[in-house]
């Protein structure tokens, strides 16, 4: 059987590299048809996807000039025109303009914070399973004990001592919101371990790193895709809260920054009333669609975990 | 009136890839008293036929032909029947008791369980009862659980405990103490000892045999161990996909099989001390087939030693094979008294018609 | 603990070409019981085992006997106690890099296929883990070469299958595939064929004897059922309770069985012959091991007044048993047993076994 001439043997690998995208395909496919299945999953995602759109193409649909205070030449606090669809703030900036570009800023530390956050708690998840004992008990005590501390106060904590920055607001966003991934994915380390393949690696000679590469990781992973999207949501709403609270980057616009504008220029009586809503309907929508999209992936992902 | 009778059952499952056929078309009688081992490959579909005569099967699953219990057809009966059938009728031992057990309640609770439930009293919601009579019913509930696990050989005491506190072993008892909780007429076992010990093996079939001595129960043993079915039951039937090959007294079967499916059954399963399986373990190539896709003539031809190029056209059937016995297999239509083991070489003129 | 550890081992020879691939000496195996204050279990309490080079061993007893823990301990995945494991004479050293290396020469085979197997992982994943482990190059020449020595032929049909599009036996033969692509000298099989179909059993168990004829592979193999020692095992050895207790070929021990135990295991087998001893009880915790013989609660010898009889009834319940040496360098000699009524029988009339 050895003597595999070496021109088949390479056939048989090129077709063999082939049959495993054939294969990464398929299951896409497959999780393309389950996920097709939800109404609402699918109106989630299309509103991401506008979302996304919009906040790449901001300098194409809004002139960032309109963001300077000293630049605006608006109306101050009207209602919505033709040339203003969403009608001015005090400083006679467009609020369309505010809102686009504010929805840059608001994904852009949704997702980074994310990032962060999953990428941490993946980490702390799988180390924790997969050492168990001593360094188990020392990972899960200090995730209990960022469980615990609420999360306001250690943010605005923070913010103060590091100073105001989109940078150190997506630091704290994500250095605070990694313990819940950290136990979900400890949970799930910990009943792989038991499995028998586990111990077939071992007894192959399999190190630590190679466990939880080969084995604990891709066993997570259907879980963190789901978690990421939802802690996508949570992060941008701890950003809204942070700037809402005057704790943002002063020098960009979020939505928070918006909706914090508006309560301090106007305690919340703003004569356009469109300025009030509209960044809390923007925050409102984007939550939902991601929280709508990170369950309809949860079900698309879980049947097929059950079948194999 | 036999206790048992399933007559030209066929199973077939519905799936997103098609109609999948489990079970085509088998006949069989227990009578009260009798025991019989149903024996083959996983997804022979002898799982099937057990959960069909408790009518356990999925919605999925289409059943035609009749499954009669005590005379009556359990495809036919309201769902009332049907709840008394399969606890009071006929009770059910599954393989793997850690997980037919409800972790969490005394396992004295769970044997009680049917016995409350399939009081007729119990089930009108009781509004008759007062407190003393419920706690009468009750004392009488656990005298009887008492006397149950003294049948099956624990000690009154286990009552108290829980599935995890007790040995496979023991759990596996404690099913078939649930299982006899309201005296049944028919017991099916599908695999009761699998993943047991040879030595708890050896008791829990000791416990099922005298059981059945005692009370005149009639038995259902599903495995594909061969050896323990013909150490357990008088009669033996063997299956290949979905339906029975071979049937007869289980020694007869054992020792001389005459289909060849039947005779690799028992090979995979050494007399200790034969010479001949000493460093030569058999088994039989290739893989059951896939039910969907069923070979053509003999379902069994591919895999088959000594199959002829008729196998592949001949549509097979049970054909007497000698005193009592039947095998689906070409060369015993031809030659009912010649055993199969021996690949006729001598005369074969000796028919017994 | 009471037993004595004294005279238990032979003195070792040096280690030499020809003497026994892998060994156990003394190990004596414990875990920490469950909670705070209990007692720690001795899961395998002394025990010596040789295995040669091309032997298959059979290592039978009831569930909690300790053989998994002496499988485990053998491949390097319990650390002993006490005692050690010698692989070509050498003992066994639980460095990493050391363990790394001993692991491509000792493989593991365990009961259950589809658990054994990553459902995420195809066949050759599964079957390359090891090459990949440890770099070995021709990772696909290899990967083909054992899978086809199992018997799955060609095997590049079978690389880019999922373990549940797999039947039984087929999972069963990638499991060692996955084994034999390091080139390993001793497979430690853990019930290697309890879950598999009847059918099935007897082409593993062929594929094993295979093996050995082509390889050269020493084998382990820990069960629960003697039909397997009688199929392909050169040498059997029941355990009870962490120790061995009987030690010789499946001929020696099948046909004239000397320890209790053995006969009321050969006993309930269904195709038996032999009046069934059908033992009451579980097996013992390993937390409380008896006083004297491990064995003297449940031994039928005792309960029936033969070992008072023969006068060695005080020596089953009061004096401990040596452990068993390792019989194998010196040819397959006369059977061991650890068993007071059998030593004093065979004291009695030396040429006989059988009491």
């Amino acid at each position: 059987m050895s003597v595999q001439s070496s021109s088949t043997l390479d056939a048989v690998s090129r077709s063999r590299r082939a049959l495993t995208w054939e294969r990464r395909r398929a299951a896409v496919r497959r999780f393309w048809r389950l996920f097709r299945q939800d109404r609402v999953g699918l109106i989630g995602l299309a509103v991401l996807i506008v979302m996304v759109i919009v906040a790449l193409a901001a300098p194409l649909l809004a002139n960032s000039r309109g963001l300077n205070v000293t630049l605006a030449h608006g109306p101050l606090d009207a209602g919505p025109s033709l040339s203003y669809p969403l009608g001015t703030d005090t400083d006679g900036r467009s609020v369309l303009t505010l809102l686009i570009w504010g929805s840059r800023i608001s994904l852009l530390v949704g997702i980074t914070a994310t990032l962060i956050s999953v990428g941490l708690g993946a980490v702390v998840g799988i180390v924790a399973g997969q050492f168990g004992g001593w360094v188990d008990n020392v990972l899960m005590r200090i995730t209990d004990w960022f469980l615990v501390i609420p999360f306001l106060p250690l943010a605005i904590a923070l913010a103060i001592a590091l100073g105001r920055g989109i940078g150190i607001i997506i630091f704290v966003i994500g250095v605070t919101s990694w313990p819940g991934t950290a136990r979900i994915v400890r949970a799930q380390a910990l009943t792989v371990k038991t499995r028998p393949y586990l111990e077939r690696s071992r007894a192959l000679g399999a190190g630590h790193l190679h466990q939880m590469v080969k084995h604990l990781l891709p066993s997570v992973m259907p879980l963190l895709l789901a978690n990421t999207i939802l802690t996508v949501s949570d992060a941008i709403l701890a950003e809204s809260t942070l700037s809402f609270l005057g704790l943002g980057d002063p020098t960009r616009q979020s939505w928070g920054e918006m909706l914090n504008n508006v309560f301090e220029s106007t305690g919340g009586s703003a004569g356009n009333v469109v300025w009030l809503i509209a960044p809390g309907t923007a925050i409102i929508i984007v939550v939902l669609a991601f929280t709508v999209v990170g369950h309809t992936v949860e079900g698309a992902l879980s049947p097929r975990l059950r079948e194999r | 009136m036999a206790l048992l009778e399933l007559d030209d059952l066929a199973v077939t499952y519905t799936t997103t890839g098609g109609p999948v056929p489990a079970v085509r078309g088998v006949t069989l009688t227990l009578e009260r008293g009798q025991t019989l081992g149903l024996a083959g490959e996983s997804g022979c579909g002898k799982s099937t036929i057990a959960a069909s005569v408790l009518r356990l099967l999925p919605r999925s699953a289409s059943i035609t032909g009749r499954i009669l219990f005590e005379g009556q057809d359990v495809m036919a009966m309201d769902w009332g029947h049907v709840r008394a059938l399969r606890w009071a009728g006929a009770s059910i031992v599954f393989q793997g008791a850690m997980h037919s057990l409800n972790p969490v309640k005394r396992v004295g609770t769970q044997i009680a369980e049917p016995i409350l439930l399939h009081d007729p009293k119990e089930r009108e919601g009781a509004p008759g009862f007062t407190g003393g009579e419920r706690r009468q019913r009750r004392r009488a509930a656990d005298m009887r659980v008492a006397g149950l696990l003294d049948q099956v050989g624990l000690t009154a005491a286990s009552a108290e405990r829980y599935p995890h506190e007790l040995s496979g072993g023991q759990r596996q008892r404690v099913m078939i103490a649930m299982a006899l909780a309201c005296a049944p007429h028919l017991i099916v076992a599908d695999e009761p000892t699998t993943a047991l010990d040879v030595m708890i093996q050896a008791q829990v079939l000791n416990l099922i045999a005298d059981l059945v001595a005692e009370h005149g129960i009639g038995m259902l043993m599903i495995s594909h161990d061969l050896s323990i079915l013909t150490s357990a039951c008088e009669q033996l039937a063997v299956m290949y996909a979905g339906r029975i090959v071979e049937r007869g007294r289980a020694r007869q079967v054992f020792t001389d099989a005459r289909h060849p499916y039947s005779e690799a059954l028992t090979w995979a399963f050494p007399v200790i001390g034969d010479r001949e399986a000493r460093m030569r373990p058999r088994g039989l190539p290739g893989d059951p087939p896939d039910p969907a896709e069923l070979p053509s003539g003999c379902p069994f031809h591919p895999r088959c030693k000594v199959a002829e190029p008729r196998c592949s056209e001949t549509d097979v059937k049970l054909w007497p094979a000698g005193e009592g016995r039947q095998a689906a297999c070409v060369r015993v239509r031809d030659h009912p008294a010649e055993p199969a083991a021996a690949t006729s070489s001598d005369d074969s003129g000796e028919v017994v018609a | 603990m009471s037993i004595a550890a004294a005279d238990t081992a032979a003195p070792q020879p040096a280690p030499h070409p020809g003497g026994p691939v892998l060994s156990a000496r003394d190990v004596v195996v414990e875990f920490a019981g469950r909670g705070r204050s209990a007692a720690r279990a001795r899961a395998v309490d002394g025990v010596n085992l040789d295995i040669e080079r091309g032997e298959i061993v059979a290592l039978v007893g009831e569930s909690g006997c300790g053989k998994t823990t002496l499988a485990r301990t053998l491949m390097g995945l319990e650390r002993p106690a006490q005692g050690e494991v010698r692989f070509r004479g050498e003992p066994l050293s639980y460095r990493m890099r050391a363990l790394r290396r001993y692991r491509r020469a000792v493989q593991l085979v365990l009961q259950d296929p589809m658990g054994s197997l990553n459902p995420h992982h195809t066949v050759y994943d599964a079957v390359a883990e090891g090459v990949r482990i440890h770099r070995l190059p021709d990772e696909e020449r290899r990967v083909a070469d054992a899978l086809s020595r199992c018997g799955l032929r060609p095997p590049h049909r079978f690389f880019q299958r999922y373990p549940h599009e797999l039947s039984g036996g087929q999972r069963q033969r990638v499991v060692i595939a996955g084994a034999l692509v390091l080139d390993p000298v001793v497979l430690v099989a853990d019930e290697p064929v309890a879950s598999l179909d009847a059918s099935v059993r007897g082409e593993i168990l062929s594929l094993v004897l295979q093996l050995r004829e082509d390889l050269g592979l020493s084998s382990i193999m820990v069960t629960h059922d003697l039909g397997l020692a009688w199929n392909i095992a050169d040498r059997l050895a029941v355990m009870y309770l962490g120790r061995i207790v009987e030690l010789g070929t499946p001929e020696q021990v099948f046909a004239a069985p000397q320890h209790p135990y053995t006969r009321a295991l050969l006993s309930v087998l269904p195709e038996s012959e032999r009046e069934p001893i059908v033992l009451t009880g579980e097996p013992p915790d390993p937390t409380r091991i008896p006083s004297g013989c491990r064995f003297h609660p449940r031994c039928q010898e005792l309960a029936s007044g033969a070992a008072a009889k023969a006068g060695v009834a005080g020596a089953c319940t009061g004096t401990p048993l040596a452990v068993l040496p390792a019989s194998a360098s010196e040819g397959h000699a006369a059977p061991q047993v650890a068993c007071h009524l059998a030593a004093a029988s065979s004291a009695r009339t030396p040429s006989a076994g059988n009491p």
